[in-house]
């Protein structure tokens, strides 16, 4: 077998993975998004603008240029986790302390927003 | 290969962060349950220190206009208001109330034996009752009214019970808002639990009604904009559209604490009692102007 | 012939398969009750029965209300622990009996970290 085969194949292999890998990472952000959407999950959109949310409130500061705003995915998550640990008086709700998301749903919540 | 370059990024970039996703739980900070201060109630001064807060929250929107509740500080909404109450629904109810009103029990006695001015008094309630150091309100009175005259009492938030209230909140238009200061210890106490109810994180999602009424006041939730305390009590019962029936200022208290995840207390118990006598008071002067139409 | 990196193309592919499993898995075969909440991360390891989490759940339920602070999501968790425990789905009547703990807990929390807090919530 000649060295451009074996390139070849495993640049297919490769292309294989990358183009599973983003399904599923679309796949993922959908659930995100619908997290975030959702009166009964996240419902981020009562008080966020949000990307393609209709009827946003405007009771916090809206949700944009995420990816750059956040670059350490920690503090994103931690915020959604429980607001009040930066905020004593923050009125968004504490998703992760008061088990309103689950942890995974939080990471799916936090995929979204990134992508954003 | 054009997705190569975007979805190589990405996953480089999870592979990095990926070490620090699960890594940072937050942790439940531990109850820091300590004496409680007492800072000395002063009613008055609370009173004034609201109004002064929203009149400079709301530029140009005087404190006594917030009887309208949202509609003070929502025009959009105010128009179609304006134009519910030209027929407005609470009619029936009313006129309901009206009729029990005067029917005799079979003592022989009516309401207006039991209310004097035929019944616009609504403006004497809530009040706080020395002997029974609790306070009394006007639901509570109707069935004291009955009880003594040997009938059995209306359920709260009961049709007949909203209707009766919605009469007598009718024929006490105009009249403003007038409890007597709190004074004495005991009443004092009943205005303190009411604020401290008013102002205590509940539910899962952790709102106190100051989270949405001070905090939040005149911002939007999803589409609803969120009006101020002040004038909350002053138009009650509401015939709310949602439902389509009348609804008790209790049922509005029990609506927001599931709202917000809260189980919600009882009827004229203790604690909406106590809210609705502390609400009442910081809306002290202000006119009565229920029943009223909501959304 | 030399046979440059043939190694290192194969070892990136190797992190990446590994890399895509990983976040494949967490993302897709996640049921929606997530058991990977930290206080769910073991279920299996929790000696208790189901009935058991069930009972101490509503005595913490209780206790909130009590304390003026129950949540009506923990009412709903212990409807819904009871429901799968009836029909029994054994897994998932778990997850919703340690998720009303978990609420029930959080409620109480709630009740201390409020007992001073709420007097800087009025203007003065
Ligand atoms: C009840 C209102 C409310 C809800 C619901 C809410 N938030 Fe917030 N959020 C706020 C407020 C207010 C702030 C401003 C900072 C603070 O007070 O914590 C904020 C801040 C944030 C920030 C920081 C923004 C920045 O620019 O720094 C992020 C991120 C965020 N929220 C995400 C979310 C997500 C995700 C959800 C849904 C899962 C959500 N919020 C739901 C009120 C809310």
């Amino acid at each position: 077998m000649n060295l451009n085969n074996k390139y070849f194949l495993l640049a297919f292999v490769f292309s294989q993975i990358l183009i599973l890998q983003s399904s599923l990472a679309q796949d993922a952000l959908e659930q995100g998004r619908a997290l975030t959407f959702t009166k009964s999950k996240g419902n981020c959109l009562a008080c966020h603008i949000v990307e393609n949310g209709e009827l946003p409130g405007n009771s916090g500061p809206p949700l944009i240029q995420m990816a750059l705003r956040f670059p350490d995915r920690s503090i994103l998550r931690n915020q959604i986790w429980d607001a009040s640990v930066v905020n004593p008086n923050t009125v968004m709700p504490p998703f992760g302390k008061h088990n309103i998301l689950t942890e995974d749903e939080i990471e799916l919540v936090v995929d979204y927003l990134l992508s954003l | 290969m054009k997705i190569f370059p975007l979805s190589f990024s990405m996953l480089i970039l999870a592979l990095v962060i990926s070490g620090q996703v699960y890594a940072s739980t937050g942790a439940n900070t531990g109850a820091n349950s300590g004496a409680e201060t007492d800072t000395g109630e002063n009613p008055e001064q609370d009173r004034q220190a609201l109004r002064a807060y929203y009149e400079n929250l709301f530029p140009g929107v005087p404190a006594d206009a917030h009887k309208d509740g949202i509609y003070a500080i929502d025009a959009p909404s105010r128009a179609q208001w304006q134009e519910m109450e030209e027929f407005p629904l609470y009619e029936i109810a009313v006129d309901e109330g009206e009729e029990l009103f005067y029917t005799p029990f079979d003592t022989g006695v009516t309401y207006a034996d039991c209310f004097e001015n035929e019944g616009a008094v609504k403006q004497l309630y809530p009040h706080f009752d020395e002997h029974t150091s609790s306070v009394v309100t006007l639901e509570m009175a109707i069935n004291t009214c009955r009880a003594t005259n040997k009938t059995t009492a209306l359920e709260y938030g009961s049709a007949e019970l909203n209707n009766l209230s919605s009469y007598i909140a009718f024929v006490s238009r105009n009249q403003k808002v007038q409890v007597a200061e709190p004074k004495t210890a005991a009443a004092l106490a009943a205005y303190k639990a009411g604020k401290r109810f008013y102002s205590t994180r509940r539910g899962h999602l952790n709102f106190a009604c100051t989270s949405c009424h001070i905090q939040l006041a005149g911002r939007k939730l999803r589409a609803e904009k969120l009006s101020a305390s002040l004038g909350h009590v002053t138009h009650f019962p509401v015939y709310r559209f949602k439902w389509q029936e009348m609804l008790s200022l209790h049922q509005r208290f029990a609506e927001c604490n599931s709202q917000v995840g809260a189980l919600p207390f009882d009827l004229q118990g203790v604690e909406y009692r106590n809210l609705e006598y502390f609400l009442s008071y910081l809306s002290n002067g202000m006119q009565l102007n229920g029943p009223a139409t909501r959304k | 012939m030399k046979k440059p990196g043939i190694f290192l193309p194969t070892i990136v592919a190797l992190l990446l398969v590994s890399g895509c499993n990983d976040s494949g898995q967490v993302k897709d075969n996640t049921p929606p009750q997530a058991l990977s909440e930290p206080a769910l991360q073991t279920p299996a390891t929790d000696k208790r029965t189901t009935s058991e989490i069930i009972a101490n759940a509503k005595t913490l339920h209780l206790q909130a209300r009590q304390l003026g602070h129950a949540w009506s999501t923990t009412q709903d968790h212990i409807t819904e622990a009871e429901k799968l425990l009836a029909a029994k789905d054994m897994v998932s009547a778990q997850v919703s009996a340690l998720r009303a703990e978990l609420s029930a807990s959080a409620s109480i929390a709630q009740s201390h970290s409020e007992q001073n807090a709420w007097q800087d919530r009025f203007p003065k």
